[in-house]
């Protein structure tokens, strides 16, 4: 062949970043209207480059070959019941919380991606967005379709919909990522790239899918590894936007800076649900979530990830140092909480059992003997009235239950709250009310269900349940419900 | 792994399906209705977008048309994300065995000048209005209503820009006889007096924020005609020039275009049949955009008037726009009774 010769480089700049024109008909702030109002300046929009040279051939290429094996294994796992595999059903617990955050989380963030890659006229940077946006859609699919082998056996699945939208503790997810919706491209782009992906999807897919493959769950482990698999792209997205922006102007510094403040908080907040799953949860416990914060969050996150940024003026996260505080904490507090709002929850909650308590104790040590034990032992009183009243109170921001102590006392409540046109809102740590404080008229819309609920807005109390797509079946102590008796059985059936 | 049951033994499963897929008016969800339908969110949202505080985060209100329910949509293809891309894994490899054959045959390099010469007038520049078209699509996909229509938005906006870096090869292919090929594309797409009116119309499409008129004006009307006429009315002047390699991939770009017309029937259809007053809304896109696109592509057509073509591109629009336009606007949809083809000559 005697075509031209030229370098990979120069041949994926003509299938891509020289496609695209500079527009003379419309203006440029007609074109791109949102491109400016976050203050990010950009002087070269052509500058980035993606490491992963995707096209649209070796994209749907690799990707049908991903999808054939996963869909064979999705099929496999069905036939095969290999929900009887599974160490104990009550692991399917984590399930139906990770069903009803990150089907919807998923989506979201595909929604997101279309958003950004429309609005940011960076073309590699676009490029690679909007073939997120395109991976976002297939994790949410395989998911739905995968999980409804658990679905049909075991309570808690059939209705995520209406439990991402509607259930009041669900609210922590649906806002975290309507932030994100809402905010503006760039904010959009460091969020889910860069403050959720980046920092924290190593603990959802890595550590989650090794505890999910120690407990033989045949579901999450496919989905862990497949959705991994993008991942590697996704962060790498992420990097590359930051980097492009500090890059870029000096001045674009302290914006990024206060983004990655509010989004490392919000999406390590979000990240409760994860340490729950992993000290509580589990049947079968591998890591801890002291553990997993250390290694991925201290170790890679604010210690590798934030180093390398600091040659652009960017510091590690505000109240990092809570967050460090905090980890022998938050599993402990989420499951006490968690474990008095089985009756109004999508899923069963319980008290540790005797092993569970041996793991946690070698776990966490001193704080688990004089704190979370003895908390444990008054709430598993036979006197105690386990059933929360009403509803736990909620933080403004990230919209937890206001369960957290203050950094320097953990016998005490952390409470914060602002004044606001006359209001007073109220929040769980000094990061959410940082957040609150600093977009207010933003915030202040939050949906917050306690509210909702008391204004009508979400039908008679009577049939709060039902419109939050609860089954009476589908909460209560999980070793007293249908699903604990029926995987027994079906066990004995299967032996 | 493998376990025997007892003869007569088996476990039940409590229910097929999640709940809600009994929201959709089919007999037997497929698949494709499993990963489809209602991912979308609908309501409680938190906040008010801080770019636009005046819509919510799925909005209803941004197109003109009306839905009772956007989530009945179902695309006739029936793709989702796995079959999207194992339909369109297979489409890459059937491309790949025509630059193969091309390759092996000589086909590109013995290209006859005169076809080189008329590919070298158009084909570059589409690479651009294709790509444009994408950047809306990826609006669109944002913008639209109804899980199963941004799904295909999302598709076409990916097979948009594949469809782009296809051009993009095939141009690199015949570099040898025309260097400078892509180079003189991109700066006919951005100075030359014939496509001006042409990037006009596309850079206004990609400000179109009515969804719904974005996806009518490019997919029934602006697509509608310049697929059709350039790949196939184009491939009898490729056969007049003995050219065969253009004919042989001018199929993939047609396969595109079936796509997106398909689901936009589709998606017509439906908004006809849910309510009366959407006739009206979507006859006034096409009465808008019609004019707009034959005006723009006219001064395109003189490409099948060169002599070695020996065509005639006023009679070439006017074919397409009966078998791929009028066929659909007026005689299947009856969206419209006539064309409105005595154009104003006014441009956008």
């Amino acid at each position: 062949m005697a075509k031209k010769k030229r370098g990979l480089k120069e041949e994926y700049n003509l299938l891509t970043r020289d496609l695209d024109w500079e527009p003379s008909y419309v203006p440029f702030e007609e074109m791109y209207p949102y491109v400016s109002f976050e203050g990010i300046k950009i002087h070269n929009w052509d500058r980035w480059e993606d490491p992963f040279r995707v096209t649209v051939e070796n994209y749907v290429r690799i990707q049908a070959e991903k999808e054939r094996k996963f869909h064979a294994i999705r099929e496999n796992i069905d036939m095969m019941q290999s929900q009887l595999d599974l160490t104990d059903a009550r692991w399917l617990e984590a399930m139906k919380l990770f069903a009803g955050v990150a089907f919807n989380g998923e989506y979201n963030a595909h929604r997101l991606f279309q958003y950004v890659s429309r609005h940011v006229p960076i073309p590699a940077i676009r490029f690679a967005a909007f073939t997120q946006s395109v991976d976002e859609l297939r994790h949410v699919q395989n998911e739905v379709l995968l999980f409804n082998n658990y679905n049909k056996y075991f309570q808690g699945f059939h209705s995520w919909k209406k439990v991402s939208h509607r259930h009041w503790l669900m609210s922590v997810i649906k806002s975290f990522f309507e932030d994100a919706m809402t905010a503006g491209p760039f904010e959009g782009l460091a969020a889910i790239a860069f403050g959720f992906e980046v920092a924290f999807t190593n603990i959802l897919f890595v550590t989650m899918g090794s505890t999910a493959m120690a407990n033989n769950d045949l579901c999450y482990t496919a989905v862990g590894f497949t959705n991994q698999s993008d991942e590697s792209r996704h962060m790498t997205l992420g990097m590359m936007a930051i980097r492009a922006m500090l890059e870029e102007d000096p001045d674009n510094a302290p914006i990024v800076q206060k983004w990655l403040d509010k989004w490392f908080w919000r999406s390590y907040r979000a990240f409760t649900a994860i340490a729950y799953i992993l000290d509580y949860v589990a049947p079968k416990k591998v890591v801890s979530w002291k553990e997993a914060f250390e290694m991925y969050i201290e170790d890679q996150v604010l210690n590798g990830l934030f180093k390398d940024l600091e040659m652009f003026g960017i510091r590690k996260p505000l109240y990092y140092e809570q967050a460090i505080i905090e980890k022998d904490r938050i599993s402990h507090q989420a499951a006490l909480i968690l474990h008095r709002v089985s009756h109004v929850a999508f899923f069963h909650t319980f008290a540790p059992t005797a092993e569970d308590q041996v793991w946690l104790e070698e776990k966490y040590g001193d704080t688990w003997r004089d704190v979370w034990a003895k908390k444990w032992e008054q709430q598993t009183d036979p006197n105690y009235e386990r059933n929360y009243p009403g509803l736990p109170m909620l933080c403004q921001t990230c919209q937890y239950p206001m369960v957290f102590a203050e950094p320097e006392d953990i016998h005490k409540t952390a409470y914060r709250h602002s004044e606001y046109e006359g209001e007073t809102y109220h929040f769980c740590s000094d990061g959410c009310k940082t957040i609150f404080d600093d977009e207010p008229d933003k915030y202040k819309e939050a949906w917050i269900p306690a509210h909702e609920i008391l204004s009508g807005n979400c039908g008679p109390a009577e049939d709060l349940l039902n419109y939050w797509g609860i089954d009476p079946e589908d909460g209560g102590d999980y070793y007293e419900s249908t699903d604990y008796k029926n995987f027994e059985k079906w066990k004995k059936m299967r032996a | 792994m493998a376990h025997q049951f007892q003869v007569g033994e088996s476990i039940k499963p409590l229910r097929t399906t999640y709940k809600y897929m009994s929201g959709l008016k089919v007999k037997r969800p497929t698949t494709y209705d499993e990963a489809t339908y209602n991912l979308e969110p609908k309501e409680n949202f938190h906040y008010r977008p801080i770019w636009n505080r005046d819509i919510k985060i799925h909005d209803e209100t941004i197109t003109k048309v009306k839905c009772e329910d956007w989530e009945q949509f179902r695309d006739p293809a029936k793709l989702y994300y796995a079959t999207y891309c194992y339909s369109r894994a297979d489409f890459q490899s059937r491309i790949k065995g025509q630059f193969e054959t091309a390759d092996r045959y000589g086909l590109f390099k013995n290209m006859a000048p005169s076809m080189v010469d008329t590919i070298r007038e158009f084909l570059p520049v589409l690479r651009h209005v294709i790509f444009g078209e994408s950047i809306a699509y990826m609006y669109i996909g944002r913008a639209a209503v109804g899980t199963a229509i941004e799904q295909c938005a999302t598709y076409q906006c990916y097979d948009q820009m594949g469809t782009a870096q296809l051009i993009t090869r095939i141009c690199l292919e015949l570099e040898e006889q025309c260097p400078t090929i892509l180079k003189d594309g991109k700066q006919k797409w951005i100075e030359d007096e014939k496509y001006q009116k042409l990037r006009a119309l596309l850079e206004n499409v990609m400000v179109t924020w009515d969804w719904a008129e974005a996806i009518v004006a490019t997919n029934l009307i602006l697509d509608a005609i310049l697929y059709p006429l350039f790949f196939e009315k184009m491939t009898a002047v490729a056969v007049k020039n003995n050219d065969n390699v253009y004919v042989s991939f001018s199929e993939f770009f047609m396969e595109m275009f079936e796509y997106e017309r398909n689901y936009t029937t589709a998606l017509v259809k439906m908004l006809l049949a849910d309510r009366p007053e959407n006739k009206d809304v979507i006859a006034s896109y096409v009465n808008k955009w019609l004019p707009l696109v034959i005006e723009a592509i006219k001064p395109v057509l003189a490409v099948f008037d060169l002599p070695q073509n020996g065509g005639n591109g006023e009679e070439a629009l006017q074919q397409v726009i009966d078998q791929y336009v009028k066929s659909l606007l007026v005689d299947e949809l009856q969206l419209i009774t006539a064309l409105p083809l005595e154009t104003t000559g006014e441009v956008i």
